[in-house]
């Protein structure tokens, strides 16, 4: 054999060989990849179902965001001439506040205006309290000094009257005493034209009550009437008052006052006397 | 002689193995082989995942060269 066709042999060999481990190494991949193909197909597939129902949800929920978009808008339109609405609202209800802030001003002035006069006035209540009751417990002093002054008065124009009868009596005694003159009797009454009466107390006794009463013998006939204050003396001594309560023709009844806190015993032979009018 | 491959004139001239048909077709079989070898080179080379033929694919990652 010639060497050529035996070099020739030798390359269609090892060439065979190689494109047998060729084509089983094509082979495998295509198959790999075929298969790995039919795979994706089949995962497209069925992504592209899953796409479309996707999409087709996403269409419903395209018109129904579509349709809520719509509403939306309208609200906002709503919203917006509310929003206007309430702006104004806000700026009336602004210039309001500013108009109420001041007001609120001028009555707060206004309050601590009539505080400081309440204030004022207090103090002056104060003041004034006080001065009322100073007034006030002057006023008692002077109306305890009127009393006692009327009391003094009370007791002096008694004593002046006793004084007086004394010196009717002397005078009369006097007269009395001339030849020609008669007395009057002890116990009787006098009843001179003008001048006071004079009689005596025919009985002393105490009432229901407990005041002291007394009788005397002088009535109306001698111008003795209700209400009438006699004079109770004994001799030059004055004891007291007599306020006549009952008036009879010739008898009246009184009740019998001693002044201050003298304790004198009226009975019965004390003289009375009405008072010099 | 004959064994030092020398001849002497006039001897019988020894003939040696002579090219013929089949070295002729053998050699057109060795073309044939590696065209289909380059072909077949290119198309395993594009399906393989490093560019080199015998290299197998992978089932779960299919990976081919650029």
């Amino acid at each position: 054999m010639h060497p050529v066709t035996k070099i020739l042999v030798v390359l269609a060999a090892v060439l065979a060989i190689a494109l047998a481990a060729l084509s089983v190494a094509v082979t495998t991949n295509a198959q790999r990849i075929g298969e790995k193909y039919l795979d994706e197909t089949m995962k497209r597939e069925t992504i592209s179902a899953t796409l479309q129902q996707a999409v087709a949800d996403s269409s419903a929920e395209l018109a129904r965001l579509q349709t809520e978009a719509e509403m939306l808008r309208q609200q906002t339109s709503d919203a917006l001439k509310e929003k206007e609405i309430l702006q104004r609202e806000n700026n009336q209800l602004l210039a309001d506040a500013k108009t109420a802030r001041l007001d609120a001003d001028s009555i707060q002035s206004r309050i601590d205006q009539l505080a400081a006069t309440s204030q004022t006035q207090s103090e002056l209540l104060d003041s004034m309290y006080g001065e009322v009751s100073s007034l006030r417990e002057s006023e008692l002093r002077s109306s305890q000094q009127e009393i006692q002054l009327a009391d003094r008065i009370s007791d002096l124009s008694a004593e002046l009257e006793v004084a007086i009868e004394t010196n009717r009596a002397l005078q009369e005694r006097l007269a009395s005493l001339q030849p020609s003159g008669g007395g009057v009797p002890q116990g009787s009454r006098t009843t001179t034209a003008r001048g006071p009466v004079y009689g005596t107390i025919t009985d002393v006794r105490e009432d229901a009550a407990g005041r002291m009463l007394a009788e005397v013998n002088l009535g109306s006939a001698d111008r003795v009437e209700e209400g009438m204050k006699l004079t109770i003396f004994r001799g030059n001594q004055y004891l007291g008052n007599l306020v006549v309560d009952n008036v009879d023709l010739n008898v009246a009844i009184g009740e019998v006052r001693i002044p201050g806190n003298q304790s004198f015993d009226v009975r019965r032979g004390d003289r009375v006397q009405t008072r010099i009018r | 002689m004959s064994q030092l491959k020398m001849n002497l004139p006039g001897a019988h001239v020894a003939m040696g193995p002579q090219m013929n048909i089949y070295t002729g077709l053998l050699f057109l079989a060795a073309l044939a082989l590696v065209a289909a070898v380059a072909i077949v080179w290119q198309v395993g080379a594009s399906l393989s995942p490093d560019s080199m033929p015998w290299t197998l694919q992978d089932p779960n990652t299919i990976k081919l060269s650029q």
